[in-house]
Order: C-alpha cells, then sequence, then structure tokens
C-alpha cells in the first residue's frame, strides 16, 4: 500500500505537559483518514506538526517520502491543503479576493481554477459579501477552498464540521466524498463526532493520550461492530458442529465463546447442542456501535 | 520570497488600516502647515519657515506604526492566515522578513505623505525653506531609516506576540514611552548646570520692603557625569529619540544615526527571526 504520510513515533511536550507521545500512524494514498479521539487527545497538535505550525520534540514524519528534517520538505507541503481548527481567510476580504490572495501567496501565474473552486465549494455566488458577513458553514467552506488552491493531492482537515448545523454536516460531506471521489484527493479529518466520520471515512485511527490505539481499515471497523450473540458453552467443537448443520456465520474465539453473526432459532440451537451434551452457559447480544467500540477501546487503554 | 511580497503588498492595497494611516497623515500635515500659515497671518512680525513643520509627523510616527504594524501583522494570527503560508511551505524566515518590508514600505509611504502635503500646501503659503535642500533631504533619510528601526521593533512585536489586541496595546504602550522618553531626556539634557543669581523683594507685615539677592545655584536636575553620558547616547542612539530631534529640527548627526538605526534594524529582525522559527503557531 501506498502511504501519502507515515508518522514514527512523533512526541510534542509543552513543558511538562506530553501533548504527543511516541505517536505513529500510516495515511493511506487515495484514503480518507479518519482521525478519532476526544478533546485534548493530540488530534490538532499532529496536525500542527504535519502542516510544519510546531516542531514535534522527539520522533519523525515522512510526507510523500519526505522525512519532516529534510531541507526540501516544503516541496512535500506544496502538495498538501489544510484547514486547522478555525478558517484561515482574511475575514475583511470576499470569497475571491481570499483565494486570489492565496494564488500570490502559492505563486501561481493566473487566476485559473478559481471560478471552478468557487463553485465546488459553493461560494461562487457570495460577490461583494466578505468573509466576516458568512455564515460558520460558509466560512467552513471558503477555508477549505483555500486549502484546495494549487490543486493539493492532501487534504487536512481538523474538526470541519464543529459548530456546524445539519444542513452545513450534510453539505460539507458531500464536499468531501466528492473531493476524494472525482479529484482523488486523500483525506485526513479529524473529528471526535463519531457517527459523522463513519459516513465518511475509509480508514481510522485512534487517539488517546497522545498516541495511536488503534488503526483500521473501514471494512475492518465494520466487522468489529457487527451485530452478533456471544455464546460461551462447556464445547465450542459441539458448537461448531451444530452451527454448520445449521448453515450459521460464527467464528469460535475460545475454547469455550463464540460468535454467531446471524439471527438465530435458539431453541433450536439449544436442543442441537443438548444432543451433543454441550451446555449452554450464557448466551449474549451484542451490537457495537462506532461509539462503543471507541469507548471500550479507550476505556481498555486507560486500564492499561 | 518575492511570492509571499508579492502577496503581502496586494493585501497592503486593499488595507482600510493601510489607508487611514496615510489619510491621517496627509491630515496631520494639512493642519501642521495652516495651522503655521495662520499664525503667520495673525502675529505681526512672525515669520515662520517650512522647516520648523516639514519633519513634526515623525513625532506620531511611534504610534501610527505600532497601531499599522499591530493591526496589520496581528491579522496574520487573528485570522489565522500566516498558517496559509507556513502549510505550503514557506520558511519562516521568509514570511518574517516580507512582513517587515511591506510594513516598512506602508510606514514609509504614511511618513512621506505627510511631508508631501506640507511641502505642496507649505511652499505656496509659507514660503520656502531656511536650511539647504540637502540638508532637509539628508533629515528625511535619516527619518526614514530611524522609522526603519522602530518598524523592525514593532513587527518582533506583531510576530511574536499571537493575540492582535495585546500586541497592539503593548506596541502603542512601546510606542508612547518611545516618545515620553524621548521628551524627557531632552528636558534633563537641555536642564541648565546653575540658575543665575536673581534679587527679588520682600515686603514685610510693616509695610517695609526688602531687597534680598538669591546666589547662582547648582540646578539639581542638571544631569552629569555617566549619567549625562547615558542620556546623550541614548538620545542619539534611540529611533524614538531620533524622530523627535528630528521632529523639533534640532541638529541631528547625519552620519551616526543612519548606523545605530541600522544596527537596531538587523539585531532586532534576527533576534525576531531566531524566535520566530521556534515559535509554536496555533
Amino acid at each position: 500500500m501506498e502511504y501519502v504520510l507515515c508518522v514514527n513515533a512523533l512526541s510534542k511536550n509543552y513543558r511538562h505537559f506530553k501533548a504527543l507521545n511516541g505517536l505513529s500512524m500510516k495515511v493511506p494514498k487515495g484514503s480518507i483518514y479518519g482521525f478519532v479521539g476526544r478533546n485534548g487527545a493530540g488530534k490538532t497538535t499532529l496536525i500542527r506538526m504535519i502542516c510544519g505550525l510546531q516542531e514535534p520534540t522527539a520522533g519523525e514524519y515522512v510526507l510523500y517520502g519526505r522525512k519532516n528534517t529534510d531541507k526540501d520538505i516544503a516541496k512535500s507541503r506544496r502538495r498538501m491543503g489544510a484547514v486547522v481548527e478555525t478558517p484561515s481567510v482574511y475575514l475583511d476580504m470576499t470569497a475571491r479576493d481570499n483565494l486570489m490572495q492565496q494564488y500570490k501567496i502559492l505563486g501561481l501565474p493566473s487566476y485559473d481554477g478559481l471560478d471552478e473552486i468557487l463553485k465546488l465549494v459553493g461560494l461562487e455566488h457570495t460577490g461583494k459579501k466578505k468573509a466576516k458577513n458568512f455564515s460558520l458553514g460558509m466560512r467552513q467552506r471558503l477555508g477549505i477552498a483555500v486549502a484546495l488552491v494549487g490543486t493539493p493531492d492532501f487534504l487536512v482537515l481538523d474538526e470541519p464540521i464543529n459548530g456546524l448545523d445539519p444542513q452545513g454536516i450534510v453539505e460539507m460531506r458531500e464536499l468531501i466524498l466528492r473531493l476524494n471521489r472525482e479529484q482523488q484527493i486523500t483525506v485526513l479529518i479529524s473529528s471526535h463526532i463519531l457517527d459523522e466520520l463513519s459516513r465518511l471515512a475509509t480508514y481510522y485511527g485512534f487517539i488517546n493520550n497522545g498516541h495511536i490505539i488503534k488503526e483500521m481499515s473501514a471494512e475492518e471497523l465494520e466487522a468489529a461492530c457487527r451485530k452478533c450473540t456471544r455464546i460461551e458453552v462447556s464445547d465450542t467443537k459441539a458448537l461448531a458442529r451444530a452451527l454448520d448443520n445449521m448453515k450459521a456465520d460464527y467464528k469460535v474465539l475460545t475454547g469455550t465463546q463464540a460468535e454467531i453473526y446471524e439471527k438465530l432459532n435458539i431453541t433450536k440451537l439449544v436442543a442441537a447442542l443438548s444432543k451433543e451434551n454441550c451446555e449452554v452457559l450464557s448466551l449474549q447480544e451484542r451490537d457495537e456501535s462506532l461509539e462503543s467500540y471507541y469507548m471500550n477501546l479507550v476505556g481498555g487503554a486507560r486500564h492499561e | 520570497m518575492s511570492k509571499l511580497l508579492r502577496a503581502n503588498f496586494a493585501r497592503l492595497v486593499k488595507s482600510r488600516i493601510f489607508w487611514i494611516g496615510v489619510l491621517f497623515m496627509a491630515v496631520l500635515g494639512g493642519i501642521s502647515t495652516m495651522t503655521q500659515y495662520r499664525e503667520m497671518m495673525t502675529i505681526a512680525d512672525y515669520m515662520p519657515n517650512i522647516d520648523s513643520i516639514l519633519f513634526t509627523g515623525c513625532v506620531f510616527m511611534p504610534i501610527v506604526s505600532a497601531v499599522f504594524v499591530g493591526l496589520f501583522v496581528g491579522t496574520e494570527y487573528s485570522d489565522g492566515t500566516i498558517r496559509n503560508k507556513m502549510i505550503v511551505g514557506h520558511e519562516r524566515g521568509a514570511v518574517y522578513f516580507s512582513n517587515f518590508i511591506v510594513c516598512a514600505a506602508a510606514l514609509f509611504v504614511m511618513h512621506l505623505t505627510y511631508i508631501a502635503v506640507v511641502v505642496a500646501v507649505g511652499f505656496p503659503l509659507i514660503g520656502n525653506a531656511e536650511l539647504p535642500v540637502r540638508e532637509l533631504v539628508i533629515m528625511g533619510f535619516v527619518s526614514l531609516i530611524s522609522l526603519l528601526a522602530l518598524t523592525a521593533v514593532f513587527v518582533l512585536m506583531g510576530m511574536l506576540i499571537h493575540g492582535k489586541a495585546v500586541c497592539c496595546v503593548a506596541a502603542m504602550l512601546l510606542g508612547l514611552v518611545a516618545i515620553m522618553s524621548a521628551s524627557m531626556i531632552h528636558s534633563r539634557l537641555n536642564e541648565q548646570e546653575y540658575y543665575d543669581e536673581y534679587r527679588f523683594s520682600i515686603t514685610d507685615e510693616e509695610g517695609n520692603v526688602h531687597e534680598e539677592q538669591q546666589e547662582r545655584q547648582k540646578n539639581p536636575l542638571y544631569v552629569t557625569g555617566t549619567k549625562r553620558q547615558v542620556y546623550e547616547f541614548l538620545y542619539d542612539f534611540l529611533p524614538g529619540c531620533q524622530l523627535w530631534r528630528i521632529s523639533s529640527c534640532e541638529p541631528v548627526h547625519s552620519a551616526v544615526f543612519p548606523i545605530y538605526s541600522f544596527c537596531i534594524t538587523v539585531v532586532v529582525t534576527a533576534c525576531g527571526m531566531f524566535f520566530f522559527r521556534r515559535k509554536n503557531i496555533n
């Protein structure tokens, strides 16, 4: 797999506070990487670092094949756009002027594509309205528009749906999906709104206390959060035989535990097990959401 | 860095605070000239010359530059736009230096606007200058270099202090300190060493008049020794003092002032860039 960003044991200390503690992660090319963690977990700190706004205390990261300590890391940075925390726009300028300003900062010879960017983010009709008079959603979209100047391959969005109304959230989601699918832009998106992230992300990194506690693809997460019945029996071999006969989808976890991934007639299963002299010790329905999965992860990490 | 300069100058041209600054200095130039002209017309035998007001704007420049730099540079932090420059790979040194160049250029324009208005309105109304043109040009040049040093100090504050409001207040306070310290040093250095002897009369309760004589006395406020040398050095060295002296048409050390100001500019900018490179940007 090709990676846009590889972070290796990155640490950041603010005096005695460890904001990042040996964080490692990999962002696959073409993915929408959902960076999940609660407030203060270190999401924004990592984003600031990969954007070059802050220097790591220890560790390194590789952006498009260049280490952060390389002299020409700037060349890799030119391939990325970012919105860190609040949208970075001049409030006393119009949307068009803000984009023109970014064109100049990048040293682009013409304003080709400016109108397309405005249209893409739905700000083509804002005219002479200044950014200070925009709604929060419009500002967020303008921030993304500024980040899209120079056609970046990698877009970093820090909590882009914070404070947006439901319609703004839908618009933002559609915009991100469109950028990823139509323009093949890799997106790193941090959020603590898990439900929203689950509609976007193709890859997840769970962060807690400054380090990644788990990285997984959306498919792996879906499997982990699959609705199932957890059964505890005296003999899993007998259970397996009974489930095979019933053509059920299941997974044996231990010598006494298994997970069954479909709705079963419990009476029939118990009767079949009884014939095999296998006792049913417990039966539990599990329907884990992304939220509870995350809470289990964080809880597990806290008790380590 | 040329890209950043282009972007910053484009922003400057659209900046409201820049045009307010230019307008303020233009109005100030007009007011100074008209005040002189009115005095010339109302007071008999009063023959003012344009020299006395040509550089009066210098005394306002510490405050004007503090406000302008605080707002212009502070906006980069308050709006978060400084991040846009770094995210796309611009060197921090280039970000700092381009801001310094643009602020210096903006303040030069404001300063020269004042002079231009005084020249344009003053020459026809008040008349020619007393000092030779060459000397006036040198004073103008020295004032620009002093302004450059002052700009370097305010840009350092603007780039290192995160909050726009805090930065503006701190810069304005420093600007006030620059003017007040110049005024204070000026008055202390101009204290006379001795109070002259003088006579005075006292009338007692019975109505008798007594003549008294006060001997020549040492002025306790007169600064001597090392303290005087320090004051004299600061009066030459500090950009605020230099601008004060130019504004009141005091004789300027045209060879020394630019060297001091240039040194301040280089040292302050180097320090600013050093710390800005290590600064955590949020």
